[in-house]
């Protein structure tokens, strides 16, 4: 599905990147992790078209996407959501919604009011479903808790009827509770879709439970890769990461 | 909103009761009115301020200044060639100018309108320099007080009603999406850099619809037009107005020009006491500049 | 046009004293903006106060230039810190435009100001008698204060490097702009830093007008003027960098000088071609920081 070979990146001197590979298979929850500038960001800008790697190359489905521009490769059938919550505060959740819609369908030039469209709506309507947001599908977004506004986040992403869902910490600034939750609800949505997702996150619980493959980020290199099992046992994955990581949360 | 059915049949008497002097004023705030909504489509959608407006509404008015007296075209037929102009200047200087961060974006309009404003107060040959271009032959209807008033308001109506529908539109959306959240606008497939610059060219196009008007009120043009003191008129009138509103500006437009006539009737020193007045208001009266109409929370 | 070596080099000198005057002008709406995160559009209003000070404080004499420019940038200094306390510290967390609109009635209230405190006409007052007689450059006449106000601007900003590298408030100004809680922390009395940087802000560009007095007329429009090559020069250097400023100021005088020869009245089309470029090429300016990447 996805495949990053060799990418470098650097910034200013910085080598944040080095040679990294990694392949992510259909239908899989690959997780991307490692402890706290170890690359796992950048490689993520780098996959979405936010950074243009110095060398190596991205391809999705065998096409080269490195050298495209984020509101390019999100319409080429990949779900992005980056970190912290991300919606457009001034509107309601369902314009949200809507705009997300018609923007990676390249419909926002049409002279109509955005209520008037109304296989979006009906669209948007089942996206609110699917996230549980119906009852406060008309509230500002400004106005909603954190966890709605993910989930908010995450059905914006797949407005686009994504094969791919790029998510990165999608845990971040959650309780512990909500983050439960959270891992549950990723689950059962993604399954139900059948999709693929590649993620980033530091909570290493929530990894171990949600991802079927782990690649492990250290020093701007690939550690480690593996199924869970595997990655928990690896030595050198124990002393660069996990021996810190639980406590970190 | 029922309000505004008779306030606009108020709008479209008062020419038939006022003397010529009042009138002239009102028009006056009507172009102003346009002036800067246009103005607040870049400061309120897109969330940047622009410090170089007067560029737009200055090239639209040469461009229907020249065309009226070196190639003898009708006044009102100007006026697609003053939209047309004022969208290529804004699509030009938006070009550099909405890449950049926001505080750059201010200093970039205001050194790029005051760049025109040099070349047209040099022009001699083509602009008039500063002499400007007077005695504009701008037509029996647009010459009469009553004439033009009518004519400042259809286009203000048409503008604000252009606004309305914008406002509401994906494309208004689309406009706030980036300006609330670049990131997500890209990752929802929006091209941030294009709409910022399609906003401004929409926003440019619309304040050489003023121009064009004031070339008619004056029955000249000026260089003063594309002085950086013309853009800042828009800014405060959408400022004090309420640019969170969609008549906000056009209210405030109103309010500075009447204020402007009263002041500058009794003394030469309108602009000091305009600093005064935005002093006052910016330290002891912050509220104020949440605008006449106050600040809106939701859309619908 | 003959291009001989002597007339080459008086028009870089005259350049470089263009590039002198830019240089006071614009460190000082950098420095402010780097500390307090405000730009200051009355800039240009202090510099165009900077020269009327002068003429008023020299009382039209020509002698007094260097007694006059001392006392102007004192009084630069005490202007510059009631401004800060009285107008600006009310400002700082608001919202861009509510700064903005402040600065600019500033501006507005210091242009009236002058024209009811001096009037509307030009002033102007010449060099001092040491200074009247060109001195000759390879065979080229050059106005000899074209010299005082190179040596003032370079004096200016090997002074400002130490004063900003090598001392503890210099440190703590660079600091102030990315981490204000971190200082607070440490003690620093955060607010009268601000004071400080604002009024030597407005000192330098108060001194940059004064300057320029013995050699051109100052009236109350060449506040706007003033300010708006300031913001090439920082756009074109980066803002918030004082060497960006320095190599701002000395591209955008020389292309002028230069300039000139080429296309008389509109060489500053060129200062604008090079600003187009470089927001093309570094939209952040030559020696500006790029914005840091939002996710």
């Amino acid at each position: 599905m996805l495949e990053v070979r060799e990418v470098t990146k650097t910034f200013g001197g910085f080598l944040a990147l080095n040679r990294v590979s990694l392949r992510v298979k259909e239908g899989s929850f690959h997780a991307l992790v490692g402890p706290n500038g170890a690359g796992k960001t950048t490689l993520f800008n780098v996959i979405v078209g936010r950074y243009r790697p110095d060398g190596g190359e991205v391809r999705l489905r065998g096409q080269k996407i490195h050298h495209l521009p984020t509101p390019k490769i999100v319409r080429l059938g990949v779900g992005v959501s980056f970190q912290r919550a991300q919606a457009f505060l001034s509107m309601t959740a369902r314009e949200n919604l809507m705009l997300a819609l018609l923007g990676l369908k390249g419909g926002v030039h049409r002279a109509r009011p955005l209520a008037a469209f109304e296989a979006e709506a009906a669209r948007a309507e089942e996206l609110l479903g699917w996230v549980g947001l119906e009852s406060v599908a008309d509230r500002p977004a400004a106005e909603l808790p954190l966890g709605d506004l993910k989930r908010l986040d995450i059905a914006m992403s797949l407005a686009g009827d994504p094969e791919l869902l790029l998510l990165d910490e999608p845990l971040a600034g959650l309780s512990r509770a909500e983050r439960r939750q959270m891992v549950a609800f990723i689950e059962g949505l993604l399954r139900r879709l059948g999709l693929t997702l590649l993620f980033t996150e530091h909570d290493t619980d929530a990894v171990l439970r949600l991802a079927d493959r782990i690649t492990v980020l250290h020093q701007g290199e690939v550690l480690a890769e593996g199924e869970p099992e595997e990655i928990k046992r690896d030595p050198r994955v124990i002393e660069a990461f996990l021996g810190g990581g639980h406590a970190q949360g | 909103m029922r309000v505004w059915l008779p306030a606009l049949l108020i709008l479209l008497l008062l020419p038939l009761f006022l003397p010529r002097y009042p009138v002239e004023v009102l028009t006056q705030g009507f172009i102003l009115a346009l002036f800067a909504s246009a103005f607040n489509l870049v400061f309120f959608q897109l969330g940047l301020l622009s410090f170089g407006h007067a560029a737009f509404f200055g090239t639209g008015a040469y461009t229907t200044a020249l065309l009226v007296t070196k190639a003898g075209w009708p006044y009102l037929l100007t006026l697609p060639a003053a939209v047309l102009v004022a969208a290529l200047f804004a699509l030009v200087i938006g070009f550099f100018s909405v890449r950049t961060s926001r505080i750059y974006f201010t200093m970039l309009t205001l050194a790029f309108a005051q760049l025109l404003w040099a070349i047209v107060h040099k022009w001699y040959a083509f602009t008039g320099g500063d002499n400007g271009i007077p005695g504009i032959p701008v037509g029996s209807f647009a010459t009469s007080a009553a004439g033009l008033y009518y004519l400042a308001l259809a286009l203000l109506a048409a503008g604000l009603y252009f606004l309305y529908r914008l406002d509401r539109s994906p494309l208004g959306y689309a406009l706030r999406a980036v300006r609330d959240n670049e990131a997500r606008a890209e990752a929802i497939g929006l091209s941030p850099f294009a709409l910022r610059l399609l906003g401004f060219v929409i926003s440019g196009a619309l304040a050489g619809v003023a121009g064009f008007l004031q070339v008619a009120w004056q029955r000249s043009a000026f260089p003063d037009f594309l002085y950086w003191t013309k853009s800042a008129e828009a800014i405060i009138a959408a400022i004090l107005g309420g640019s969170e509103h969609l008549l906000g500006p056009a209210l405030g437009a109103l309010a500075f020009v009447e204020l402007g006539a009263f002041v500058q009737a009794r003394t030469e020193y309108w602009p000091l006491v305009l600093g005064l007045v935005l002093l006052f208001l910016v330290l002891f009266f912050p509220r104020g500049l949440a605008g006449l109409l106050g600040r809106r929370d939701a859309r619908g | 046009m003959e291009l001989d070596l002597g007339f080459f080099v008086q028009q870089f000198l005259t350049g470089l004293a263009t590039a002198s005057t830019l240089f006071l002008l614009a460190v000082g709406l950098s420095l402010i903006f780097g500390a307090l995160g405000i730009v200051n559009f009355a800039h240009g209003s202090f510099y165009m106060l900077g020269a009327y000070l002068l003429y008023w404080v020299a009382r039209g004499d020509p002698e007094g230039l260097w007694w006059g420019m001392a006392v102007v940038v004192a009084i630069g200094l005490v202007l510059g810190a009631l401004v800060e306390r009285i107008f600006l510290r009310p400002v700082y967390p608001r919202p861009e435009h509510h700064q903005i609109l402040l600065t600019y009635a500033l501006l507005l209230v210091i242009e009236d100001g002058v024209k009811i405190l001096f009037g509307s006409a030009y002033k102007s007052l010449g060099p001092p008698s040491a200074l009247a007689m060109p001195v000759w450059i390879l065979g080229a006449p050059f106005p000899a204060y074209y010299l005082v106000q190179i040596l003032l601007a370079a004096a200016v900003a090997v002074l400002l490097w130490l004063f900003l590298k090598r001392t503890r408030v210099g440190l703590w100004i660079r600091a102030v702009t990315q981490d204000r809680e971190m200082l607070e922390a440490l003690g620093v009395p955060v607010p009268r830093l601000l004071t400080g940087v604002f009024a030597l802000g407005i000192a330098l560009a108060v001194l940059g007008g004064a300057a320029t007095l013995p050699m051109q007329t100052v009236s109350p429009g060449v506040a706007v003027e003033a300010v708006i090559s300031a913001f090439i020069v920082v756009v074109v250097g980066g803002l918030g960098s004082i060497w960006g400023s320095l190599l701002g100021a000395f591209l955008i005088g020389e292309i002028q000088a230069f300039g000139v020869m080429i296309w008389p009245e509109f060489s500053i089309a060129f200062v604008y071609l090079l600003m187009a470029v470089v927001l093309l090429v570094r939209p952040w300016g030559l020696l500006g920081r790029p914005p840091v990447v939002r996710t």
